[in-house]
């Protein structure tokens, strides 16, 4: 135990010693270039019947930085990513919606057969000043719509002049990372736009019969075929008035209210966090400013005194204490933030799963009932 | 991302004095020793963790007993006369030369340093299961896992920190620009009524210029206070007595 400790111990000193040398958490985000400024594309009327594909974005992943469980602050930092995974798919969702693209637009806890387009995401970078995502859409059939990262950088411009206080009434400012969503949103577009008519309509049709083969595969699966690329085909349509598939809409329509409350749940998990995200992505914004401005006036030598006299060290020593000070108070802010934020995520919590486990055990579970009412109801109309 | 860290040229023999905190984190901890302090398992037992000596609590500084920096200052350079003395290579004026003039001129400047980051009167240190918190007025607060012997706790353009457990001292490292390193070594008395502080400064191959601060434990009286960070409005406080929670003025 002792010997292990040793080697954790070791481990760690070097992994200190290291990161001193290239670290200090770089503000600067890496990977791709950011989207700049976006200009989301908003229709004027109503879109064509067969482009309202219907959406669904599933609650976002996290990837986990394995320098950050060492850092100060590391547990709290982890509950706002986790609270950041379910607020970021429906700011999405918005900007989905507010485009007037496609059709209903919900936050799921994960996929669904039951919607044309899934949209799913991992948050690799989130801070007030950078957001970096990976996102993956991929409509019923298989075929990969997006599969790419998203970056983003805030500008003091994105932020009130003052960091808003909730005393004088709730804030409600525009999203840092606006550009980022519509990116996401101008982009899908773009791809329906290359789509004919009969793709559009392939894909719903797959849709119901993915739904279909999900409630009852052994009435539904054998319409489906996977091809050589993994995509789901069909030959034939069941007919129309085919009772068993009356039986799958009547049962798509139950599984819509409960998606959809599902939805509301995550759209009050947003609503109830907003303010106080808001101000916490503001002070996030300037604690990378600093940090990136402490980090350029230090490569510079910016106010260096004469080297070794106690008026250097003592400045240096200030210069570190004020860093440290400021990264601390930065943590206690975020740990207000959870704090704040906890009853609304237990609400979640509470709403979606009645306190029985966690949202994604009721979503199978409910998959599970409709399965078996399906059986039931096919069961008692057999003749 | 790719940002050389200033003090990469200094790390090859800034790691040492880290190292030896490392190797002396090697030694188990085999059976307790009569002078050693009260120690305390901070978990619910059953856990397998190291025992710590208990820090928390309020401590006052003692002048009496704490080193006075300039007395410091002229005892190392006494000493540093006598062993040229002894070595014949010049006469009591030989810190007049310049080179030891640069060391004196050094000494004077970690001396200086050593007493700005020690005039804490009062430290109030909060410790559980899972970390030691010391805070000091006018400073960052020291912060170190009790669970684990070595541990990063901070790095910034401006200086890196590490804090460890040397068997029952608890020893925050910090390396400034510059290639200053600062040691803190905490440690209490067998009773736990007498904390100390010894402060290590040095820079490159100079000799670490101590300084150590006593402590007592009293009594802080109570502020009545119960006070929430909050992130929309700041630090909330309320009256320990009061029925009704929130019933101070917010403060920031």
């Amino acid at each position: 135990m002792m010997r292990a400790a040793s080697r954790l111990g070791l481990s760690l000193l070097l992994t200190g010693v290291l990161g001193a040398c290239g670290s200090t958490r770089a503000p600067e985000p890496a990977g791709p270039a950011p989207v700049g400024t976006v200009s989301l594309n908003i229709l004027q009327g109503m879109p064509a019947e067969l482009q309202m594909l219907d959406i669904g974005v599933t609650v976002f992943a996290t990837e986990a930085d394995p320098e950050d469980v060492t850092l100060p602050g590391a547990a709290i930092f982890a509950q706002i990513r986790d609270t950041e995974t379910h607020y970021l798919p429906v700011a999405l969702r918005h900007t989905l919606l507010v485009s007037n693209q496609w059709g209903v637009v919900r936050v799921l806890p994960e996929a669904d057969p039951s919607l044309d387009l899934l949209i799913s995401a991992t948050i690799v970078e989130s801070t007030g000043a950078n957001l970096l995502l990976q996102l993956r859409a991929v409509d019923s059939t298989g075929r990969v719509w997006l599969d790419k990262a998203y970056a983003d950088i805030a500008r003091t411009a994105d932020y009130p002049d003052s960091i808003p206080s909730l005393r004088g009434g709730i804030t409600d400012g525009p999203d840092p990372f606006q550009d980022l969503h519509a990116a996401i949103a101008n982009d899908l577009l773009a791809v329906r736009n290359t789509l004919t008519q009969q793709d559009l309509a392939r894909i719903q049709d797959t849709t119901l019969l993915r739904h279909a083969a999900d409630m009852a595969p052994d009435a539904f699966a054998s319409y489906l075929q996977t091809d050589a690329t993994g995509q789901l085909s069909y030959e034939r349509l069941p007919a129309s008035d085919d009772p068993l598939l009356g039986h799958v809409r009547d049962i798509q329509a139950r599984h819509e209210v409960f998606i959809d409350t599902l939805d509301e749940y995550y759209e009050a998990l947003y609503q109830d966090v907003k303010p106080r995200y808001d101000i916490w992505r503001q002070y996030s914004f300037e604690q990378v400013m600093d940090q990136r401005d402490n980090a350029e006036r230090a490569r510079n030598g910016e106010g260096v005194l004469g080297t070794g006299s106690f008026e250097s060290l003592s400045q240096n020593y200030n210069r570190y204490k004020w860093s440290k000070i400021f990264e601390q108070e930065f943590v206690a802010l975020s740990s207000g933030f959870v704090s704040e934020t906890a009853p609304a995520v237990l609400e979640l919590s509470r709403n979606i799963s009645g306190l029985s486990g966690p949202v994604e055990d009721l979503y199978a579970r409910w998959r599970v009932y409709l399965r078996e009412l399906y059986e039931i109801e096919t069961a008692t109309t057999a003749p | 991302m790719s940002t050389a860290h200033p003090l990469a040229p200094h790390l090859s023999h800034r790691a040492l004095p880290l190292l030896g905190l490392l190797c002396l984190c090697l030694f188990p901890v085999t059976s307790r020793a009569a002078d050693e302090p009260a120690l305390r398992d901070p978990a619910v037992s059953g856990r397998e963790t190291p025992l710590r000596p208990l820090f928390a609590g309020s401590w006052q500084k003692d002048f009496g007993r704490s080193d006075k920096w300039e007395e410091e200052v002229q005892r190392v350079i006494d000493q540093l006369n006598r062993e040229m003395q002894r070595q014949g290579r010049g006469d009591a004026g030989s810190i007049g030369m310049s080179g030891s003039r640069r060391g004196v001129g050094n000494l004077i400047a970690h001396a200086r340093l050593a007493e700005l980051i020690t005039r804490q009167t009062t430290l109030r240190i909060m410790q559980d299961g899972n970390e030691v918190r010391i805070e000091r007025q006018g400073d960052a607060a020291l912060v170190c896992s009790t669970l684990t012997d070595i541990e990063n706790t901070f790095a910034s353009a401006h200086g890196t920190e590490l804090c460890g457990w040397d068997r029952l001292q608890l020893v925050f490292q910090i390396v400034l620009a510059e290639g200053v390193l600062i040691e803190h070594r905490f440690s209490v008395d067998p009773g736990g009524q007498e904390l100390s502080m010894l402060t290590s400064v040095s820079s490159g191959n100079s000799q670490p210029f101590n300084l150590r601060s006593f402590y007592t434990r009293y009594e802080a009286p109570e502020d009545g206070m119960n006070c929430v960070q909050t992130l929309s409005r700041g630090l909330v406080c309320s009256a320990l007595d009061s029925a009704t929670p929130g019933a101070a003025e917010p403060t920031r």
